[in-house]
This record gives structure tokens, sequence and C-alpha cells, in this order.
């Protein structure tokens, strides 16, 4: 064998043995991946605090879950953002995410000015919001993904109900911004189509506690029921000057009394409550998600909520959308969310395409004394979205929100 | 062979992966294809709300409606009513023409159908209280008053159009912002199969299934390839994978098993508006038909090459086997000393060549052995010759040598004698002189005795001569009887070579007083440092001749003339039994070049000036021969040492 064969052979062998190496070194010393990022923007101070925290925990069950299932190659982050309940930080928050964290989506919001102030934010960049609560309808963002309830599968449908269940004779209660003046607006007209009664509709200025009036007034009207849209603080103002009034018994049902709130009240077999889910949905889906949920938490306590499902099972949508697409980029996934439907704790829930909403389905509970509400009709199947509700045209909508925002009618 | 292997695994790998592709590639085909039909669906739903609540807004369909309303009350055959019913179904079919609805209704608040194009068994009676109040026709129109919404209801059984499956768009129709009636259209099941049945993309295998679920059982609501069955419905747990996720509102695509266990691409997807489960497929064996053809191909290809290769191989390895095992035999009884052994040549490649070459290799080693046996025996006889002539000439040498020696013998005897007659020639001559003195005078006293002359100073002078002259006398002659008697004793010794016991330390000195002469003419001294009484039995000649030997060296080659130096010998008891005698001179010492020479017969660096060369050749002889001892020496440039060792009493 002469030289030149030799060492050949002995280059190659090296060469071999060397790629081997780094191969292994690699194997072993591989960096660990990227994580990918998600932002999270909710009031974690201020007055929201309450109502909104508990939302992050649920994106958080969710996040864990997915994460411990190895769905994606890399594990999701939360980035958290504070909106302390002021919108401006909301949309102040929202651009920070977006242009220095990095973060492929966000999931937040909870008022509806704190979702107006950051309907500007996500569109400017073209990212998406995944917004979970019910809310007043007549908008429909194309970079905002509504999974909580508009109002023709909340208010609409429950108006109804109370209509047919509980009397003719109506008295609106709300708190004094967009939400409870818009979905007045909507009970307003189908308090007409059934042929009731509007007795009055009063504004209580958001965390007011000037309820005496407003039960004198009920005290001398008599409703047969109480259709109630007062957000915040005021709610526990009004239950407690209500349960100590002569007219304690009066039907309430309420829009923004979830159970983390009824915990607050003195609760009463005449209040309800409309919503997509409540706690006690008997499904072993739902209650693998409690039990999880108070497992994140740790407390054994903790009660579930709309929103608390909504925000949860947002992150899922998003999950399915992001495996849709093949990508984590928000203009892609933007596109396969339209498509995803999920089994959440409350039922069969998809996107509907044209509105960027989601079907859900309605849900009246009646509140017990343990917290809780109990069912006493659902919708049986989910009800297609319609933000823009039908019998009018959206440019009319448009035209009725711009009269409210100036303070136009508390009458029509 | 070998090279089949890489290539059926590199065509293994290959496979693997095509298949992978393909399966991704059908997987994500059955789910776009899904995708679109969902979408087809929503769209004619969404078309058809569309087209339903865009009629409600028509003044023209309003005001039919309200007159409709005001004659219906005077009855259904009253001509008035006649009239309004016809030009409303003339304009109503007219607008509806291009889209294909089974029948249009119109209905007032209280629920009464106040008009329909088809006049089925639903016209004329009342949704809230009659006959069909608990029809999907009545639900929406609850659904339309109540919500004031355009629904699309899902497809149910509906008895007045004979139990076919249809759904209902309803709209409300306003006047000022509240409801007057609901405006109906009805869709039958069989115009929408279209729709769903569009097997594009599906080929021979696949199908579009819908479904819908109520409570625990399903029913399908379009035929299925594989069974008969349509509306019976099936118990949820009986039903494939994919259906199941798609009623449970999940989205997914994936290979799975279907309800008629066929391996199946399925993707399945929930369809919110008919709260149904869609689910389309395609047989695996279908979609991944041009993986199968290309793994029979590839394995067929494989499998004949590998037979071609396998026979070929072995075709080939016959004919390289067959000659190498020839060499190897032949090889075998070469090695066993059979030179005559040939391989057999018979081909004409590089094995013949092989064969070929090796039999004449075969053959010179053969030769060569030949040789070489020839060449062995006569370079023996050469040997045993040169042999037989060395030993000759040792013999010879031998004979010479001991000549030699005994001449040399002779010659240190002759010198020997030489020196002593010249030592004993002085005290002689002395003893001659002082008698021949003291005889004269002793005469010439005499003479003077008898004349009477003899004075009394004349006779004291002849008493001191005579007294002087008789110890002269005495001295020398004792002088030299010692000296005779001591050149008796090593003359003796040498010529006998006896072995008897002696005191060495008195025989040391015997040798040394004989050799006084030689060393008067030099500036050396002796000096000997021995026990006294050291009683030996040994060869006493053989001693003396060592010693003179190494004394005589020393004289000859350790010094310049007239330089000073010191001959020590030292005796010494080593155990019992051996004496060790040590002889050293302060000479200018033995260069190191000639020191393994200086026991070699003949050797001497004084061949011109008469030495013989044999005198420590001697001594060697002496000490290992004739006193069975041992003989060392160490030479520098300060002195020579030699050191003998030999035994104290020899048997």
């Amino acid at each position: 064998m002469s030289h030149s064969t030799i060492n050949y052979q002995r280059i190659s062998l090296l060469i071999f043995g060397l790629v081997t190496v780094i191969a292994i070194w690699n194997f072993f010393n591989q960096k660990p991946p990227q994580p990918i990022r998600i932002g999270v923007l909710h009031s974690l101070t201020g007055t929201m605090a309450i109502s909104e925290k508990p939302l992050v925990d649920a994106v958080r069950l969710a996040v864990n879950e997915i994460n411990a299932r190895g769905v994606f190659k890399q594990p999701l982050e939360m980035v958290i953002a504070d909106g302390q309940s002021n919108p401006t930080i909301f949309a102040k928050e929202a651009e920070r995410l977006i242009t220095q964290e990095n973060v492929n989506v966000i999931f937040g919001c909870w008022t509806s000015a704190s979702r107006k102030a950051v309907k500007p934010i996500v569109e400017k960049y073209n990212h998406l919001l995944f917004y979970p609560v019910q809310y007043e309808g007549l908008e429909q963002s194309p970079n905002i993904i509504y999974t909580g309830s508009a109002p023709n599968q909340q208010i609409v449908p429950a108006v109804r109900w109370a209509l047919k269940n509980l009397g003719h004779r109506v008295y609106l209660l709300g708190s004094d911004y967009i939400f409870p003046r818009t979905a007045n607006r909507i009970m307003k007209d189908f308090i007409r189509v059934a042929n009731g009664t509007l007795l009055a509709e009063r504004y209580l200025p958001l965390d007011s506690d000037g309820v005496d009036n407003i039960v004198q007034e009920i005290e001398k009207l008599k409703p047969d029921v109480i259709l109630n849209t007062i957000n915040g603080n005021s709610n526990a103002y009004f239950f407690k000057a209500l349960s100590q009034s002569s007219v304690k018994e009066t039907p309430v049902l309420s829009f923004s009394v979830g159970e983390n709130e009824l915990n607050h009240y003195p609760a009463l077999a005449t209040h309800y409550a409309a919503w997509s889910y409540f706690q006690s949905i008997d499904s072993p889906t739902n209650q693998r998600f409690i039990e999880n949920y108070r497992q994140l938490v740790g407390d054994t306590n903790r009660v579930t909520s709309d929103p608390i499902e909504a925000a949860y099972f947002s992150v899922y949508l998003w999950a399915q959308a992001v495996n849709d697409a093949n990508s984590f980029t928000p203009e892609n996934v933007n596109i396969s969310i339209l498509q995803q439907s999920f089994h959440a704790p409350s039922g069969i829930i998809s996107i509907d395409k044209k509105t960027r909403h989601t079907w859900k389905m309605l849900r009246i509970g009646q509140a017990q004394p343990d917290g809780q509400f109990k069912e006493v009709y659902n919708s049986q199947f989910p009800i297609r979205p319609e933000p823009f509700p039908d019998y009018h045209t959206k440019p009319e909508w448009a035209e009725i929100v711009n009269s409210l925002n100036n303070g136009k009618s508390t009458h029509d | 062979m070998t090279s089949i292997v890489p290539l059926a695994g590199f065509a293994i790998l290959n496979l693997r992966n095509f298949e992978t592709a393909l399966s991704d590639t059908v997987v994500n085909n059955m789910a776009f294809i899904a995708d679109k039909k969902a979408d087809k669906i929503n769209h004619y739903i969404e078309d058809s709300r569309e087209k339903i609540r865009s009629l409600s807004y028509t003044p023209d369909v309003v005001m039919l409606f309200e007159e409709l309303q005001k004659n219906y009350k005077k009855g259904i055959h009253s001509p008035a009513y006649q009239q309004t019913e016809n030009n409303t179904r003339h304009v109503l079919t007219r607008m509806i023409s291009d889209y294909d609805y089974y029948d249009l209704l119109l209905i007032d608040t209280s629920g009464e159908v106040i008009f329909s194009i088809k006049k089925e068994l639903d016209f004329a009676t009342n949704l809230q209280t009659g006959r069909y109040r608990d029809s999907i026709l009545a639900e929406s129109f609850r659904q339309s008053m109540d919500f004031l919404t355009t629904e699309f209801s899902t497809f149910t059984h509906y008895e007045p159009s004979e139990g076919k499956a249809a759904a209902f768009t309803t709209t409300p129709l306003l006047k000022n912002g509240m409801p007057i009636g609901v405006l109906a259209a009805q869709t039958n099941l069989d115009s929408y199969y279209p729709i769903v049945t569009d097997s594009t993309g599906l080929g021979k295998t696949g199908e579009a299934l819908l479904a819908k679920k109520i409570g625990d059982t399903v029913f399908f609501t379009t035929p299925r390839r594989y069974t008969t069955e349509i509306n019976r419905g099936v118990p949820i747990g009986q039903l494939a994978k994919p259906m199941v996720a798609a009623l449970n509102g999940q989205r997914g695509q994936g290979i799975s098993v279907d309800y008629a266990g066929h391996s199946v691409v399925a993707a399945w997807r929930y369809l919110p508006d008919l709260h149904w489960g869609m689910v389309v497929k395609i047989e695996t064996n279908e979609a991944l038909a041009p993986f199968i053809q290309l793994r029979f191909y590839t394995f067929l290809a494989l499998g004949i090459l590998m037979s071609i290769t396998t026979a070929f191989a072995l075709l080939l390895g016959k004919s390289i086997i067959h000659p190498v095992n020839d060499l190897i035999q032949v090889t075998k009884k070469i090695a066993k000393g059979d030179l005559t052994q040939r391989v057999p040549v018979y081909r004409h490649d590089e094995f013949g060549e092989l064969a070929q070459t090796f039999n004449h290799m075969a053959s010179q080693i053969k030769q060569g052995y030949d040789n070489l046996e020839h060449r062995v025996q006569s370079r023996t006889i050469e040997l045993v010759s040169a042999k037989e002539s060395a030993e000759d000439a040792l013999t010879q040498l031998k004979t010479t040598q001991n000549t030699l020696v005994q001449a040399e013998k002779m010659a240190a005897l002759g010198g020997l004698v030489a020196g002593i007659a010249h030592e004993i020639n002085t005290p002689i001559g002395i003893t001659l002189t002082s008698a021949t003195h003291l005889s004269a005078k002793t005469d010439k006293v005499a003479k003077l005795y008898e004349q009477g002359e003899l004075a009394e100073n004349e006779l004291n002078a002849y008493f001191k001569l005579a007294e002087k002259s008789t110890q002269l006398i005495t001295i020398n002659s004792r002088r030299a009887a010692d000296l005779i008697h001591s050149f008796k004793q090593v003359a003796v010794d040498q010529t006998s070579g006896e072995r008897r016991e002696f005191d060495l330390n008195r025989y040391i000195e015997e040798v040394l007083l004989s050799l006084k002469p030689a060393l008067k003419k030099t500036m050396l001294k002796i000096e000997l440092d021995c026990p006294e009484k050291f009683i030996i039995n040994s060869y006493a000649g053989a001693i003396s001749q060592l010693l003179t030997n190494f004394i005589m060296n020393s004289l000859h080659h350790a010094y310049e003339p007239n330089q000073r130096g010191v001959l020590s010998i030292r005796v010494s008891r080593i155990n019992d039994d051996m004496v060790q005698l040590t002889y050293s001179d302060d000479g200018k010492g033995i260069p190191m070049e000639l020191q393994p020479k200086i026991f070699d017969p003949f050797f001497t660096t004084r061949r011109g000036n008469g030495g013989s060369g044999l005198g420590l050749h001697i001594v060697y002889n002496i000490v290992y021969q004739t006193l069975k001892g041992s003989l060392t020496f160490q030479s520098a440039e300060n002195g020579t040492t030699f050191t003998v060792q030999f035994p104290r009493s020899l048997p």
C-alpha cells in the first residue's frame, strides 16, 4: 500500500469522526428553542383589576396546557401588561407589546372603552387582538376576534326571555357609558316588539353609589323586571340598596354580573344573569376546566365565569389557527382563525367568518345562595353572531351609535 | 452484492420520504377540499339569507304583504285574495327565478301562513296554533319574529312537503321598526345535494358526509357510499372517529378509519350554521396510489436486480474461488516440502497469468534449492579441509608456543643466572681480594717473625688487617652463599615445578633478593606487605616467575631511565582459603588501546629491544593453569596494578 493511499484513508476517517463528534455535540448541546411570545393586556390595578386579573390566569391555564402537550416546537411565553383600568394606558401598552415586546398576538381588554382604545393600535400594525368579554356589538375590526357575546347572542334573546317569563313592565338601569347605553337602545327595540312597556331608563356614573334615588323610583314604579347593565362596584351598592327596600323581590336580569361578582352581593332567587357560560354547566369538559383552573391559581374556591372561559378558549382557537396557518405572524393567523371551531367548556364554539365573532349559546341562570347560577334556559344551539343586528343596516347602526355618543337620547 | 445493500437502503429511505410527502400532500388536499366545501355550504346559506333579507326590504313585497293580509281575512277563495295572490306570485317568482327555492311563504304576526307559491299542506294554517306549530317553519318563524333576525334553519323533515327534508330561510318584514310578518323561503335537501356531493378531487372512493346529532343519535343527511341506510340514526358510539370529532366541534385532518373499516385520509369540520359535522374522506389506497405503485415497482426492480446480481455474483465467485483454491492447495503442498507441485493453467486471464507466474516461481525456488544443496555440499568439503589445515596450523602453533615458552624460560633463567653471576661476582671478588691481601700480609709477617724483626706495631697492624679481612671475607662469603641459596631455590623451583608448603613471606623476600642486581641500576624501590609466616601450599616456582615477570615488565615499560618509583607487593588472606596478591607500580601505565592485548602471546611493545612478548602470557597461564586462580589488572597514567587471587592450598 502506497503512502498516499494511507493518508487519504486517514483524512476521510478523521473528517468522518469530526463530523460525528460535532453532530453529537450539537445534539446534546441544542440551544433551548426560542419561546413564542404572546401578549396579555388586562387591568392588574385599578377598579377593573378585580374582574380582569382572573382572565390572566385563564390565559395562563391554556398556555400551560398547550406547552405541556408540546403542541408547538417552541414553548409559548406570556408577556403580561397592566392596562391599569385606563384606556389610554391600554393603548400605550398595546403599542409597546407589539413594537417592543414583539408579541405575536394580544389577549386582552374588558371594558369597551379599553377595547376601543386598543382597536386603532392593532389595526395600525395589522396585528391581532382576542376580546373575550360580552359587549354592545356594533363593531367589526379586521384585527380583532370577538370571543365574547354580541348583543344578538346575549341581550336580545335574554330580553325576549325576560319579557316572556318575568313580565312586560321593564325598568332599564345601567352604568353611564357606551355598553349600557347601546345595550339599552337595543333592548328598547325588543321591548317594543314584544309589546312590553318601558317604565324608565336610568344611568349611574361608574363607581357611583348614588343608588337611593333609583331604588326609590323602583319602589314607586314597581316594574316586572329590571334589566341591569350596571358594571363594576355600583352593582354592589345597587343590590344592597335593593335588598333593603320594599321591592327587594323585584326580578333583576343582569348582564354584567357573573359568578365573580355574585359573591359580593346579597343574591336572591329573583336574580338572573345572561351568559353563554356558567360554572354550573354539568359537562366533563367543564369539570376538568374548573379543576385545572383552581389548581393553577391554588384556590379551591375560585370561581369561573363567562369571560374567564372565553379568555381560556381564545388561546386554543389561536393555537389551532397558528397550526393551520403554519405560522405565528398575526397576518397569517388572522386568516386561518376564521375557520376555527373548538369544543369549549360552554359547548361547541366556532368563529363566524363573516363577522369575526363567535357562535355562542345563550344561557339564563338563576342566582343561588352558594354564589352559583342555576341554568333555567339555554338556546340549545350556538347562536349566529350579529354584531350589527339584522333589523338595521350598518349605516343605520353607525348613525345610532353616533347619536348615543353625543348623548342625544336617554329615552326613545 | 454489497452495492445492492446501500442501493436498497437508499430506495427504502426514498420510499419512506415519498410516502410521508405524499401523505402530507393528500391530507392537506383533503383539508383544502373540506374547507372549500364548508365555505361553499356557508356561502349558500349566506346567499339565501342575503337574498331573502333584501327581498324583505323591497317595498313591493311589503305592500303586497299588507294587501294579502287584508284580503286573506276575506277568505282564500275570495276574488280579492285571488287577485292579490296572483300578483304576489308573479312578483315573487320573478324575484327568485335565479334561485332554487322550493317554496316561498308569507306569514303574519299571528302565525297564519297567508301565502305560499306551492300551496302545500302548510298553506292557510297557523304556525302557532295549528298542526305544524312544532315544525321547522314554525320555529324559524318564531325566531325571526322574536329576534328580528334573518335565519337559515337546519334541514329537518318537513311534513307538509311529504316529509322531505327542508330548511327555511326566514326574515321579518319590518315597518317602522316593528315586524308585521315573516317572509320564508323553503329549500329542499335534494337541491342542496349537488353542493355537498360534488366529488371534485375525491376520486373514485372519496365522499363528503354530513351528519347531525340529536341527543346521542347521529343522522346522516347525505347518502353514504357503503351503506343503504339513510335517515336511520346511528348511535354515536358506532361512529368513526372523524365524524365524532366533527360533531364535537373539532376541526382537523389526518389518516383514520371510516365507518366501513377502510383506512382513509379524512378532514373533519363543524358547520355552525347547520350544527352539522362534515367529513371529507378518500380511501388511502386511492389517495396513496402513486406511492403504492412506486413501492411495488421499486421492490420489484430491487428484487429483480438482487436476483441478477446474486446470480452474477455467484458465477463470478465461482470463477474466482476455483483458481484461488487450486493455488491454496499447491502452496500448502510446497510448504510441506514438495517442490515439484505446480498449479494447473487453463485460463487466459489474470488467473491464468497468476498460475503461470506461480509455477515459474516454484520452479525457480526448486532450482535455487537444488543449487543451494550443491553449493552447501562443496562448501562443506572446503570447510572440512580448511578445518584440518587450521587444526594442523594450531598444533604447530602450540608446539612453537611451547618451544618459545621454554626458550623464554631458558632465557629468563639465563638472564637470572647472568644476574646472579654478576651479583655473586662482587662479594666473591671482595672475598678474593681480602683473602689474597691477608695471605700476602701473613707471608710478610711470618718472614719478619722468622728474622726476629717483627715490630710490635706491625704485628698490631697485621692483627687489625686480619680482623678486617676476615670480617669482609665472612660477610661476603655469607652474601655469596645467600645469593646462591636464593638462586638455587628459584632455579630448583623453576625447573622442578614442585608443589610444596612454604612461607610465602620469606619466599617472596628471597625472590626479591635475587632480583636486587637488576634493580640496582634503577631508582626504583620495592615494598612488600605480607603477613609473617604466611604458609601456603602451592607452586613456589610459579610465584617466583610471576613476580619476576611483573617486576621485569614494570622495569622495561613503566619508567623512564632513572625515574623514581615504587613497586609494591601486597599479600593478604581472603576468606580462609584464598590468597590475594597485588602487584602495583606507579609508572606510566598501559595505554587503553593496548590493555586488551597484554596477555596475548608474542604481544610486546619492545620487539626491537629484545622483548619476547611472552612475559604476561606466561603470567596468565601460571595464574590460571598452575595456581588455579584468577588475574585482573587496572592501569591508568599513574600506575598499573595486577591482582592475583589463588587458593592457599592446592589439592
